[in-house]
């Protein structure tokens, strides 16, 4: 299976532009590790047993809450932070989805906080990683593999 | 005109909400439901023109809850937004008589695409 960041990439352009109007582009950077973070994840299980996680520094969080929701930043709650999250994560998701093997079913999104990078699939094999800039604030899409046998 | 929103993400009800504003109904009576249980309850009671739903929604997602009211032989008139649009879906959703499957993310457009030819 072969994913492609420029693929990956248009994805979460699209999913940035239309939903949030947000500037994004992809960006060669790191983690930077112990930031606060907040990971929205989606699995995939059928004919490919993958994790898509989706994590943003707490600040770009809250930037992208505040687009979808229509609210200052000092008004976001982490309620609507969950909510943003998980639903980005599951329109990012959906949409890598499509480029893996089918048939295949995508979970309900999890959002987890925590001090990056947040989330690590034990005993997985990473396929991408890609990261960007969200109005400045740094992201990375993960695709792990969670099958032992591929 | 009524329509029943159902997304388990508060996020999205809204952005489907101001799309279909948007795409020039907004005058229309707006329904929000977090799951397709909710959402079957709220047919029932309010007997909307329309009804959009996510597909993947705990509790009762949105292929469930078109195959129930279609089983109690309700007609309304259904359309999914949805993060993903594999054929196989569409082609089971086109089963149950779904009227559309719009992906996620989606334009004013879309909805305007998808909504004209039903309601002009």
């Amino acid at each position: 299976m072969h994913l492609s960041s420029d693929d990956v990439a248009q994805i979460v352009e699209e999913v940035w532009g239309s939903m949030l109007a947000v500037d994004i582009a992809p960006a060669d950077i790191e983690v930077d590790k112990g930031d606060p973070s907040v990971a929205g994840s989606v699995g995939v299980t059928g004919a490919t047993d993958c994790l898509i996680s989706l994590e943003i520094s707490e600040s770009g969080a809250r930037n992208v809450a505040a687009a979808m929701f229509g609210l200052d930043e000092a008004d976001v709650s982490d309620d609507d932070i969950a909510d943003t999250i998980g639903e980005l994560t599951n329109m990012v998701g959906g949409n890598i989805k499509s480029l893996l093997p089918e048939p295949s079913t995508l979970s309900l999104p999890v959002v987890a906080s925590g001090r990056g990078p947040t989330l690590r699939v034990v005993g997985g094999t990473s396929l991408l990683q890609q990261g960007f800039l969200s109005a400045g604030h740094p992201m990375f899409v993960n695709v792990w593999n969670r099958a032992s046998t591929s | 005109m009524k329509v029943v929103v159902a997304d388990d993400s508060r996020a999205m009800r809204m952005i489907v909400v101001r799309t279909l504003r948007q795409a020039g109904y907004d005058g229309a009576e707006i329904i929000e439901c977090e799951d397709g249980a909710e959402g079957l309850a709220k047919v029932k009671e309010v007997s909307p023109d329309l009804v959009l739903s996510d597909w993947n929604m705990p509790n009762m997602s949105g292929i469930e809850f078109i195959t129930a009211l279609r089983a109690e032989g309700n007609d309304v008139k259904f359309g999914f937004v949805t993060s993903e649009g594999s054929d196989a879906m569409r082609e089971q959703a086109a089963a149950q008589g779904a009227l559309f499957l719009i992906a996620k993310p989606f334009t004013a457009d879309m909805f305007s695409d998808a909504l004209k030819p039903v309601f002009g």
